[in-house]
């Protein structure tokens, strides 16, 4: 190189120190009334997760027909309609940001519904705090995410953590009855994310009360969209195992319970935390391969045949000729928890619409029938789960908290010998 | 083009691009979107260096793209140290990791050398994917937002590596050692026999390829906040630089640079706009390019140039 391509070198390096700044667009305080609320969101509907980002619009797409059903949201007066701007982030979190990004600062988009999975919930929430726009999602369920200190963010699905102990719970009703041994040898199988350690959090919170009762014998994490699992599940069998308790994603679950069936193991309990009534899965699996699966879930249909519960599947089988499952409802929720805020606010300013979505309680079809976002978990709500098992007529009954279940559960796995 | 043609047209085009967000009414996603083309630009280049100069086509530089981001992530995290020096040191770890694999590697050629950087890429990402203590595993890592650059700023840190990476990029192709690395990607044991060190050579630029990808990761860590192996580290990001190279003009000074605009924002723009199409209406665009045009865009352009301006004939 020669002087020449130095000196235009250093002449970039010294301009390194010069970078412009810009005072933050403050255009929250918007308290005209509009003629339209538009709602930003992605979700993935391409890529891994591409199933459940088509459920999670299911729901998204109903809660605002069913909002501009009768003109849409009041605001002082006025109905004004909610116009829904969903673009594909194709699971990848460059491209969630990406597109948040857009809809926020260059579409305007008045509020944001948020994508789903945890890690592309993680990466996008940070643009909504950055642009400083109310921010609530159905689709990411760790704690991490709303641990940050984050002001803008609310999620509504409850922590991960709660969902393991709930199974755990029915879990040691059925070894006080007798029906599993005590005490029993537990492996904990969970996928290296946040999701999948609030899962084993719970488990092991719940054995370590319990030390009497469990003895953790597996403790054993995957990596996200695995394709072998066949060494984890070699582990779980070599350790003799009573409860396989896995936290898994929808692909990852189905690719690893194919494995568990065609290497013949069989656990007395089996769960993949919140998988396993999909039918997806009985698609995939047939109906026998997914026989006796434990899970728990932030919503199920059957938590109720009455008011918001029934409202909701009446105008979600009537749109979409077939039965809501958690995702749906979780979106439906998301979205109305969000028309509530603004309705509560009367107004699209930003800041007003966060304080109501922080200081909201509002009547829900999630189970205890109340839905809030409270500030000492982040945003993130928190309510307690249904537990569900697979059986083999086909339903997956509600059996556990005995005051929403509607059928009785069965340990151990009778499909096993020995 | 002369040096001096070239360095005046870099110095033009670099001020344009300094002034232009503050001039032209530009948005803040598109602002934003240009800052980060800028760094995929910066680290296309830094792909060429390797693969267009000598020809050693890499499928793995995303392990070195997610050293330098986690490095420097976990610098910002834990030293206090300024982000611009987490990405220096992020790019110098993820330049010597290039050299730990590279130089037993690079002996290999053509298709055995691309195989073993396939195996390299994924071997990190599963390394770094269970290594939670240094990557929070699946998990990943988020940068505090306070005292990262912001967005609107990256966009000239972006146009500073870009500005860095054309200068190398020119450098490497006009000096005695760009000529070495001709010589290597002709034939290798030719290019022995006339005093050209391969193995030194190939280090050398592997070197500063790895050393401007992982600042790149660095960038893009401060860009998103938030980084997990998975996206960092994944065969998806090594295509993509690869692709860069081959849309804009593989082994030419500034072909990846075209590649990049093509690459990120078009891509961009049609997810946006027509979501339901975008990978078809992509696909067509990529295949068109690389069936018509070999050498990319800078190949269409230099025909378009001939046709425009006839070659004098001396007559």
């Amino acid at each position: 190189m020669n002087r020449s391509t130095v000196f235009v070198g250093v002449t970039v390096l010294l301009l390194t120190g010069c970078v412009p700044s810009k005072d933050t667009d403050d255009d929250s305080a918007n308290t005209a009334i509009p003629d339209k609320i538009v709602i930003g969101s992605t979700l993935p509907l391409t890529g891994t997760e591409s199933k459940t980002g088509g459920r999670f619009k299911q729901g998204y797409e109903l809660a605002v027909e069913v909002e501009n059903a009768d003109g849409g949201i009041d605001l002082g007066g006025k109905k004004v309609p909610v116009q829904l701007n969903l673009l594909d982030d194709t699971t990848d979190q460059a491209k969630a940001v990406n597109l948040a990004q857009r809809l926020i600062t260059q579409d305007k988009v008045n509020f944001f519904l948020g994508t789903y999975s945890t890690a592309v919930v993680e990466a996008q929430s940070t643009v909504a705090e950055q642009n400083q726009i109310p921010y609530v999602n159905g689709g990411g369920a760790a704690t991490s995410i709303y641990a940050k200190g984050f002001k803008w963010v609310f999620g509504t699905l409850a922590p991960v953590a709660n969902l393991a102990n709930t199974e755990m719970q029915w879990i040691d009703q059925q070894q006080a009855a007798g029906a599993l041994p005590k005490p029993a040898r537990v492996a904990i199988v969970w996928e290296n994310t946040s999701h999948g350690k609030d899962f084993r959090k719970g488990v092991q919170d719940f054995t370590a009360a319990h030390s009497s009762g469990y003895q953790v014998v597996t403790d054993e994490s995957f990596a996200l969209d695995g394709k072998d699992f066949s060494a984890i599940l070699s582990k779980v069998r070599g350790a003799k195992a009573d409860l396989l308790m896995i936290d898994a994603h929808l692909p990852d679950f189905i690719t690893m319970q194919r494995q568990y069936l065609s290497s013949a193991m069989c656990t007395k309990v089996l769960t993949y935390g919140a998988r396993g009534t999909e039918s997806d899965a009985r698609t995939a699996l047939g109906a026998e391969g997914v026989n006796y699966i434990l899970s728990a879930v932030w919503w199920n249909k059957q938590l109720g045949n009455a008011g918001l519960n029934k409202e909701f599947v009446d105008k979600f089988k009537a749109k979409y000729g077939t039965d809501p499952e958690w995702y749906q409802a979780l979106g439906y929720e998301a979205a109305r928890s969000l028309f509530t805020a603004i309705a509560q606010a009367g107004t699209v300013d930003k800041e007003q619409v966060r304080a109501k979505l922080s200081a909201l309680t509002m009547d829900s079809i999630l189970p205890g029938g109340k839905l809030s976002y409270p500030a000492d978990k982040g945003g993130q709500a928190d309510y307690p789960f249904v537990v569900q098992q697979n059986l083999p007529d086909g339903t997956s009954p509600i059996i556990y908290p005995a005051d929403v279940a509607n059928g009785k559960g069965v340990a151990p796995n009778p499909a096993c010998k020995g | 083009m002369s040096r001096v043609r070239f360095l005046l047209a870099f110095a033009a085009a670099l001020a344009a691009l300094w002034v232009a967000p503050l001039v032209l009414p530009i948005g803040d996603y598109t602002h934003n979107i240009v800052g980060l083309t800028f760094m995929f630009m910066a680290a296309a280049l830094a792909w060429n260096w390797l693969g267009g100069y000598v020809g050693q086509i890499s499928f793995g530089h995303a392990a070195m793209f997610g050293v330098g981001g986690f490095v420097a992530a976990r610098i910002m995290l834990s030293s206090g140290l300024p982000f611009s020096v987490a990405w220096l040191l992020g790019g110098l770890a993820a330049g010597l990791f290039g050299l730990l694999w590279g130089h037993p590697t690079l002996r290999l050629r053509g298709p055995y050398f691309s195989i073993a950087t396939i195996g390299v890429g994924e071997a990190t990402r599963l390394v770094a994917t269970y290594w939670s203590d240094f990557t929070g595993g699946s998990s990943g890592l988020s940068l505090p937002l306070a005292g990262n650059p912001t967005k609107y700023q990256l966009y000239w840190y972006g146009l500073y590596l870009l500005g860095g990476a054309v200068l190398i990029s020119y450098g490497l192709a006009r000096s005695r050692i760009g000529l070495g690395l001709s010589a290597i990607k002709e034939d290798v044991e030719a290019a022995g026999d006339l005093g050209v060190n391969p193995t030194l050579y190939q280090d050398i630029v592997l070197f500063l390829s790895g050393t401007m990808v992982g600042v790149c990761g660095g960038f893009y860590a401060s860009y998103q906040a938030f980084i997990d192996p998975q996206d960092m580290f994944s065969f998806d990001r090594s295509i993509g630089l690869i692709l860069m190279a081959v849309i804009g003009g593989i082994g030419t000074v500034l072909g990846p640079v075209w590649g990049a605009i093509v690459f990120v924002i078009i891509q961009e723009f049609l997810l946006a706009n027509y979501s339901e199409l975008y990978l078809g209406l992509y696909g067509a665009l990529l295949i068109l390019i690389i069936l018509f045009e070999p050498l990319g865009l800078t190949g269409l352009v230099r025909r378009l140039h001939r046709l425009a301006i006839p070659v004098r004939r001396a007559t």
